[in-house]
C-alpha cells in the first residue's frame, strides 16, 4: 500500500513540476539553515580526537577576587598560588590539568633555529604532563615530557609536523634543538596537526609551564578537571564551592570566587573574567531563532499544501464514499507531503555542510588555510536530527489541512466544494 | 480600482491570512534588522580620528631574575628612556611614544571622575608620552601637545572635544542640585580650563583640545583626558610601546624590526618579545565584540526571510492564478488588455504587502518599547545608552517597504505572466 502511495506522490510531482520545486526549495532552505545551527553546534560540542574527552570534563576558566576592605575588584585567569594552595587538595576528579595560553591565539612565541638567522612566530602553549592523558594527539615520532621531567622543569618541547617542517625543512626534528624566546630546548615529541576547532588542544608547540623562569607569578591559567564520570560533574562543583569557601574565610583581604567549574558547553559561553556565563540567555536565543527558522518556511509550506490538497478534494471524496477512514486519508496525505520533505531535507544537509564550510570563519573564528576535520562533522545523530526535523516541518506544513481534509463531508467533496 | 483589489482580497481572505501572517512575521523582523543596520551606520560613519595604518605596539617583556639584580640607585624610567630612544633612531621609525590605557580597540580602558566648580564629569583616561599625537595621527581643534617635564610639574592635561555636539554631562549629587537647578546638564568642552581631583588635592590645567575620540567604531563619541605619564609609572609590563613605521618601509615590518633590534632592546631586564600591528589588534578586538558575528546573523536571517518570502508569494499566486483561470479568461475576453491583468495581481501584491506593513509596524514599536529584544539576546540598538529618534521608525518603515515591495513585484512576476498569456476560449471552455 505504500507503495502505491509512494507511486502516486512521485506522479503527483512530476504532473505539477512547478510548485513541487517550490515546495522541495522552501523544505530546503529551512533545512540547510536548521542543520548548519546543529553541525556548528555539534563541532564545538562533540568529543573527537584530540579533544577526546570533552564530554567529562570540567573547566575553570577565571577567578575574580573581592576586596573585604573596599570596593575593589580583580578579575583575570587563575593564579598558581591559587593551584598550589587551595585547590590541589580536589580529590573527586580523576585528573587535573593546568593549561596556560595567551589568549589572543595569535602566533607571538618567537622561535629560532641555530644555525639559521630565520625567526618565526608561532603559537605556544604552556602545559603540565596530564594534559596529555586528557587530550589525545596522534604523535608521529617521540612522545611527551613524562610527570617527572615536568616537575623538574626541563626544557622539552613537543612540536607539530608544519612548525617541524618549517623549521627543519625535510630533516627529522626529534631530538633536535630550537630555541624558544632565545631559551633552547629539546624536541622531544612531533605530533599530527591539530584543528583550530579545538580550542584547548590547538597550538603549534607544547612546553612544560615549569620551564619558564617565574612561571608561578607570570602565567594565568586554565583548569581542566577530568572526571571520572559524567555523575560526578555535581559533586566535583560541591567540591571546589566548598574549596572557595574555606580559601575565603581564610583570607583576611580578598573574597575569592571561581569562574566554573563548567561543562564544556558552558564554558563555550564564558568569555569574561568577572561574570558567570548566560547560559540562560543563550539557550533563548538559540531557540527564538529555531522557532523562526521553522515557522516562517512552515508558514509557507502550510499555504502549498492547503492549495494542493484542495485540488485533490475530489478524489479525497470518492475514496471515502468507497470506505475508506479518516486516517487512511490522513495517513496518505502526510506520506506524500514526507516525501517532498524527505527530499528537501537531504538536499538541505548537503547545503548545510557547504554553509558551514563556506562560512567557518564567522562561525569557527578560523581562517582560510584552516580545517575543519571530518570526524566534528559528521555523526549518526545528524542523520537523525535532518529525519527528525524534516517530520516536524511536515507535521507543521500538512498537519492541518490534513486533518481538514480527512474529515470534510463526503458530498461536499465530490461537489467540490473548497476549504 | 483600488476599492475592487480590497474587494478581490477579501473574497479571498482564506489563503491570504497564510500571506499575510507571513509578511507581517518577515517585515517585523526586517524592520530591526534595518534598525540595527542602520544605527550602526549612521556610528560607523563618524570618523574615529585615528590612523591606524601602519601603527604597531611592541610587546615587551621581563626576566624576573634580573629585575632583582638592578640597581636601585637607577631612576625608575632609566631603561624605559633607552628602549624609546634606540626605538625612535631605527630607520624606519617616523614616530614612537608610551602610553597606558591609551589605544583604540581595547578591552581594558581606564576612567574616573574630574570635578568642575560643584559638578563632576566622567572621562575616559588616558596616559600617555607628547608623541602620542604624532603616532596616532590625532588632530588638535586647539593648540599642540605638551612638553612632558612641563605637562608634569604644572599638572597640564589635554581634553577632547567631547560627544557629537562637543559637550560632556555634569553630574551632581543630589542635594547640591536642589539647591541650583541649573548645575546639572551638557557643557561645552571648550570652556573648561581647570578640573579638580579633591582626593589627590590637585587641579589640572587644560592647556589644548584634540579631536573627537571613541572606543571602537560602534561606539559614540565620548570625552577623554589625555594625562602625562609618570616617570615612575614607565615599567614596560604596564605600558604599551606604540610605533609608527615609514610607510615605504612597512614590508615584512615585524620581522626585520624583531631581527635587527632584538639585541637592543636587551636592557636591564627586559627583553623584546613580539610584535603585534595594530590593524591585528582591531581585528580581534572587533571578534571578541561579536560586532561582526552580529552583522553575518543580520544578513543571514535577512537573506533567509527574502528567500522564504520570495517562494512564498510566488507558491501562493501561482496557486491563486490557476484557480481563477475561469475569472481571468473572463477578463481578457471583454476587453481587458493583457498589461492589465498583469498590474491587477502587482497591485494585489502591494496592498496585501502595505496591509501587513501597518500591522507589522504597530507590532514593532509596541516590541521596542517594551524591550523584549534584550531578553531574548538578539542585536538590538535599544539596550545601549543610546536614544533613537521618531526619524529612526519613518527611516526603518520606508527602508522595509521599498525593499520588501521590490521582493514582492519580482516574486509575482511569473504568476503574472502565465496569468495574462491565458488564452481566454480554452479558460473559458473548463467552466
Amino acid at each position: 500500500m505504500y507503495k502505491l502511495y509512494f507511486k502516486q506522490a512521485l506522479e503527483m510531482l512530476k504532473q505539477n513540476k512547478f510548485t513541487s520545486i517550490i515546495s522541495i526549495a522552501g523544505t530546503a532552505i529551512a533545512i540547510m539553515m536548521i542543520m548548519a545551527l546543529l553541525v556548528t553546534d555539534q563541532v564545538k560540542a562533540i568529543s573527537v580526537a584530540p579533544e577526546v574527552n570533552r564530554n567529562r570534563t570540567l573547566y575553570i576558566k577565571w577567578e575574580s577576587q573581592i576586596s573585604k576592605i573596599n570596593d575593589t575588584w580583580v578579575s583575570g585567569w587563575m593564579s598558581y598560588k591559587g593551584y598550589k594552595d587551595q585547590l590541589s587538595a580536589l580529590k573527586t576528579p580523576e585528573m587535573v590539568s593546568l593549561l596556560s595560553y595567551n589568549w589572543l591565539n595569535r602566533p607571538s612565541t618567537i622561535v629560532s633555529v641555530k644555525g639559521s638567522t630565520n625567526i618565526d612566530l608561532v603559537i605556544a602553549k604552556q602545559t603540565d604532563a596530564n594534559y596529555f592523558r586528557i587530550m589525545s594527539f596522534s604523535f608521529l615520532k617521540g612522545k611527551p615530557y613524562t610527570q617527572e621531567e615536568f616537575e623538574s622543569g626541563v626544557h622539552n618541547v613537543v612540536i607539530t609536523e608544519s612548525t617541524a617542517r618549517k623549521l627543519f625543512q625535510g630533516e627529522d626534528a626529534l631530538g633536535k634543538t630550537m630555541d624558544i624566546n632565545y631559551q633552547p630546548y629539546k624536541i622531544v615529541g612531533v605530533v599530527k596537526d591539530v584543528s583550530r576547532i579545538f580550542g584547548y588542544a590547538h597550538s603549534d608547540i607544547w612546553i612544560p609551564y615549569t620551564s619558564i623562569d617565574g612561571f608561578e607569578k607570570k602565567l594565568g591559567f586554565v583548569m581542566l578537571l577530568l572526571a571520572k564520570d559524567k555523575n560526578d560533574f555535581d559533586a566535583i562543583k560541591a567540591e571546589v564551592r566548598g574549596i572557595e569557601r574555606k580559601w575565603t574565610q581564610e583570607d583576611a583581604e580578598w573574597e575569592h570566587v571561581l569562574r566554573g567549574p563548567y561543562d564544556h558547553k558552558t564554558q563555550l559561553e564564558s568569555t569574561s573574567s568577572n561574570n558567570e556565563p548566560d547560559v540562560d540567555g543563550a539557550m533563548r536565543k538559540r531557540i527564538f531563532m529555531l522557532v523562526i527558522l521553522l515557522l516562517i518556511p512552515a508558514i509557507n509550506l502550510s499555504s502549498f499544501s492547503l492549495s494542493r490538497i484542495n485540488k485533490r478534494i475530489e478524489e479525497i471524496g470518492v475514496r471515502k464514499a468507497f470506505g475508506a477512514k479518516k486516517h487512511t486519508i490522513l495517513m496518505q496525505v502526510l506520506y506524500e507531503n514526507m516525501i517532498t520533505s524527505l527530499i528537501g531535507g537531504f538536499i538541505g544537509l548537503i547545503l548545510s555542510y557547504a554553509v558551514v564550510i563556506w562560512l567557518k570563519r564567522w562561525l569557527f573564528g578560523l581562517d582560510v588555510n584552516d580545517f575543519i576535520p571530518v570526524t566534528t562533522l559528521v555523526s549518526g545523530w545528524i542523520f537523525v536530527a535532518v529525519f527528525l526535523v524534516s517530520l516536524l516541518l511536515n507535521l507543521l506544513s500538512a498537519g492541518i489541512p490534513a486533518i481538514r481534509a480527512s474529515r470534510m463531508n463526503i458530498v461536499d467533496s465530490i461537489n467540490n466544494k473548497k476549504q | 480600482m483600488i476599492r475592487h483589489i480590497l474587494k478581490i482580497i477579501w473574497t479571498e481572505r482564506r489563503s491570504n491570512l497564510w500571506i499575510l501572517l507571513e509578511l507581517i512575521l518577515v517585515f517585523s523582523i526586517l524592520w530591526f534588522c534595518c534598525d540595527y543596520l542602520y544605527f550602526m551606520g549612521k556610528r560607523q560613519m563618524q570618523p574615529m580620528n585615528v590612523d591606524i595604518e601602519h601603527l604597531y605596539v611592541v610587546n615587551i617583556g621581563e626576566d624576573i631574575n634580573l629585575r632583582q639584580q638592578r640597581d636601585s640607585l637607577l631612576p625608575i624610567e632609566s631603561e624605559a628612556m633607552t628602549i624609546l630612544e634606540r626605538v625612535k633612531r631605527y630607520s624606519a621609525i617616523e614616530s614612537a611614544c608610551y602610553s597606558s590605557c591609551g589605544f583604540p580597540y581595547s578591552g581594558s580602558n581606564c576612567s574616573g571622575s574630574y570635578m568642575l566648580d560643584s559638578a563632576s564629569i566622567y572621562f575616559g583616561l588616558r596616559h600617555i608620552t607628547p608623541e602620542y599625537f604624532d603616532v596616532f595621527k590625532i588632530d588638535f581643534v586647539l593648540g599642540k601637545t605638551f612638553n612632558w617635564n612641563e605637562a608634569l610639574v604644572e599638572n597640564q592635561i589635554i581634553l577632547t572635544d567631547g560627544d557629537n555636539n562637543g559637550n560632556v554631562e555634569k553630574n551632581v549629587d543630589d542635594e547640591k542640585a536642589a539647591k541650583n537647578e541649573d548645575l546639572e546638564g551638557m557643557v561645552a568642552v571648550s570652556s573648561i580650563k581647570e578640573l579638580r581631583d579633591d582626593d589627590e588635592k590637585k587641579t589640572y590645567k587644560v592647556v589644548a583640545l584634540a579631536a573627537k575620540s571613541k572606543y571602537d567604531d560602534y561606539h559614540a563619541y565620548q570625552a577623554f583626558i589625555y594625562l602625562p605619564l609618570a616617570k615612575e609609572d614607565l615599567k614596560l609590563n604596564q605600558v604599551d610601546l606604540m610605533i609608527r613605521v615609514k610607510p615605504e618601509a612597512d614590508k615584512d615590518f615585524i620581522e626585520t624590526f624583531t631581527n635587527d633590534m632584538k639585541e637592543q632592546m636587551r636592557v636591564g631586564s627586559y627583553f623584546l618579545t613580539s610584535v603585534t600591528s595594530m590593524q591585528d589588534v582591531r581585528a580581534d578586538y572587533m571578534d571578541w565584540r561579536d560586532y561582526n558575528n552580529n552583522f553575518y546573523s543580520i544578513f543571514s536571517i535577512g537573506g533567509f526571510l527574502v528567500a522564504n518570502i520570495f517562494l512564498g508569494i510566488i507558491g501562493t499566486f501561482w496557486f491563486r492564478t490557476q484557480a481563477r483561470r475561469s475569472e481571468i479568461g473572463l477578463r481578457i475576453a471583454l476587453g481587458a488588455s493583457r498589461r492589465s491583468v498583469k498590474s491587477m495581481l502587482q497591485k494585489e501584491t502591494l496592498i496585501l504587502l502595505f496591509i501587513a506593513s501597518i500591522v507589522a509596524t504597530i507590532l514593532c514599536i509596541n516590541v521596542a518599547m517594551v524591550d523584549i529584544l534584550k531578553d531574548i539576546g538578539v542585536p538590538s540598538v535599544y539596550d545601549r545608552e543610546n536614544v533613537v529618534g521618531k526619524e529612526q521608525y519613518l527611516i526603518n518603515y520606508a527602508v522595509t517597504f521599498v525593499f520588501l515591495a521590490l521582493v514582492s513585484v519580482l516574486a509575482v512576476w511569473y504568476p503574472a505572466k502565465q496569468a495574462s498569456d491565458t488564452q481566454p476560449a480554452e479558460a473559458l471552455k473548463d467552466e
